[in-house]
């Protein structure tokens, strides 16, 4: 619990310092999101490849651009990336475990406000959703908010860094852009419909199924992603 | 008294760069400089003292826990300046304080507030905004107040202009009269050495080549000015000759040898703490 509560104040004392730039670059992409979801006809007859991209992008990556360019994964020195805010916590007197627990509340700080936002705005703006029923609609919240921990919580778990240079840096990214692709198109090919709109489906047609498989990956969500995260801080070198 | 600091044949690989095996003892009430060549490694072994990396093989021990074991009890007792402050660019040196000042329970607010004034640090800036020279001043002052039993200062004064410096000197030689605590500085301005050492460890290219006394070692080096120029066979001693110059770190086995063989001596003097750490780093000599 102690653990918990100095997590806590880390991440609040650092959210707090950057809360001018989280309220600017938080207001830019509710107008994203507004112009996206309002005006593109993302979910009109099923969703495509590309408006799959486009939601999976928005709700996953654009908690980590809104936060500020510290807590980001770059160039420490040679060949070590990491985020700079992780290297100065490292250097003061916290434990391991709050260091890591702390990263992960300073991501959710920024990913669940906005993700919850977007998905009221989905709710608001695309008839598609609204169809649902709000029962459905609720499971599918569920759903992506379970992604956006067993999935999205490997941004944070990055914080730690690695040993990268430009061979893997270009193989993971090819990796992570085909693996993406060859997943979206599976879905396309194989059960021919998009992605986010099979998570639609599954929230009307199978909710408790849907419930009890996300808070099953919740749960892995958060007993994978920490101990990688320390496992990481243990092995590599901030030299 | 336990030492503060136990290092034990502690290696370190890093692509070709070699670091150890070092041993160290920091002793509580001594400051130790740490000297060396530039990429002798200081830096490196600072860093492993800190659990920032993993060494090969060896024991750091930091008031007597393994620093990569679970225990991390001893984290809250040593203060660390590394020569660059990572992390720390967003924020204004109010809110670092704000920040850091609650993580140490002897926090000295009246020490920062009179170092603040002291350099005359713009705490209402972000560090990233600061001129080279008033981070420095201001990642002293975030660090000195702390209170940690250890201090590991990384380069302190690289770029702080000369009061700065003597300011420095003043209230490090003052924090150490307060209690039981000790220094471990790594830096390459031979003032800094001259003024604070008690130890020199040096290192050179990773090697280690000792840790010793400074006043021992200012007594250890010899300069004799020789009547006659010098035979070819080598002197006890000897680590530098010209022709009738020798420069011996056993003035005792050099003055024996040389009354032996009949060599008058015409003068001799002792060298100065730079020569000695030039002659320490060199490794023809």
């Amino acid at each position: 619990m102690k653990e918990w509560k100095q997590a806590f104040w880390l991440a609040g004392t650092e959210w707090r310092n950057f809360s001018k730039h989280a309220v600017f670059t938080y207001t830019l992409c509710l107008l994203y999101i507004v112009i996206v979801f309002g005006f593109l006809p993302i979910f009109e007859g099923g969703t495509t490849i590309v408006g799959d991209i486009l939601f999976i992008v928005i709700f996953l990556l654009f908690p980590a651009w809104i936060k500020p360019k510290e807590s980001h994964v770059q160039k420490i020195s040679g060949e070590i990336w990491a985020s700079p805010s992780f290297i100065m916590l490292q250097q003061l007197p916290i434990r391991k475990n709050v260091i890591v627990k702390s990263r992960f509340i300073f991501h959710s700080f920024y990913s669940f406000p906005f993700q919850l936002t977007l998905l009221l705005c989905l709710y608001i703006l695309t008839p598609e959703v609204r169809n649902m029923g709000f029962s459905a609609y609720l499971t599918f919240v569920i759903i992506w908010l379970a992604i956006s921990i067993y999935i999205g919580f490997s941004l944070p778990a990055s914080d730690a860094g690695d040993i990268i240079n430009w061979k893997t840096l270009l193989g993971s990214s090819l990796f992570l852009v085909l693996l993406g692709t060859a997943t979206l198109t599976l879905f396309h090919a194989v059960l021919d419909v998009g992605f986010v709109e099979w998570t639609m489906l599954i929230a009307q047609e199978y909710p408790l199924l849907s419930v009890l498989v996300s808070i099953f990956l919740t749960g892995f969500g958060f007993f994978y992603w920490p101990r990688s995260l320390k496992k990481t801080m243990e092995k590599l070198d901030y030299l | 008294m336990q030492p503060f600091v136990e290092i034990t044949q502690v290696k370190k690989k890093i692509d070709n760069f070699h670091l150890g095996p070092i041993d160290l003892t920091i002793e509580p009430g001594t400051i130790t400089s740490l000297v060396g060549n530039n990429g002798s490694g200081k830096s490196t072994l600072m860093k492993l003292m800190m659990n920032l990396a993993n060494s090969d093989s060896g024991i750091i021990k930091l008031f007597n826990q393994n620093v990569s074991g679970d225990e991390e009890h001893w984290k809250s007792f040593v203060a660390y300046q590394s020569q660059k402050m990572i992390g720390w660019d967003a924020f204004t040196g109010e809110k670092l304080k704000d920040f850091i000042a609650p993580l140490y329970e002897q926090w000295d607010e009246q020490l920062f507030q009179r170092l603040v004034e002291l350099f005359a640090i713009p705490l209402d800036q972000r560090f990233s905004k600061l001129s080279q020279g008033s981070q420095q001043k201001l990642t002293l002052a975030l660090t000195i107040p702390r209170n940690t039993a250890l201090l590991l200062l990384d380069e302190p004064t690289a770029y702080l202009d000369i009061p700065a410096k003597n300011h420095l000197m003043d209230i490090l030689v003052e924090w150490m009269d307060q209690g039981e605590r000790s220094i471990v500085i790594a830096s390459h301005q031979i003032e800094d050495i001259k003024k604070l050492s008690d130890y020199l460890f040096v290192l050179r290219n990773g090697e280690m080549v000792g840790n010793f006394e400074k006043e021992a070692l200012t007594e250890r080096y010899k300069r004799y000015w020789l009547r006659n120029e010098l035979t070819e066979s080598s002197i006890p001693g000897e680590v530098f000759r010209d022709r009738v110059q020798v420069v011996s770190n056993h003035p005792e086995a050099t003055e024996h040898y040389l009354r032996e063989n009949g060599l008058q001596w015409a003068n001799q003097s002792s060298l100065d703490l730079e020569e000695i750490i030039t002659f320490l780093l060199s490794p023809t000599r």
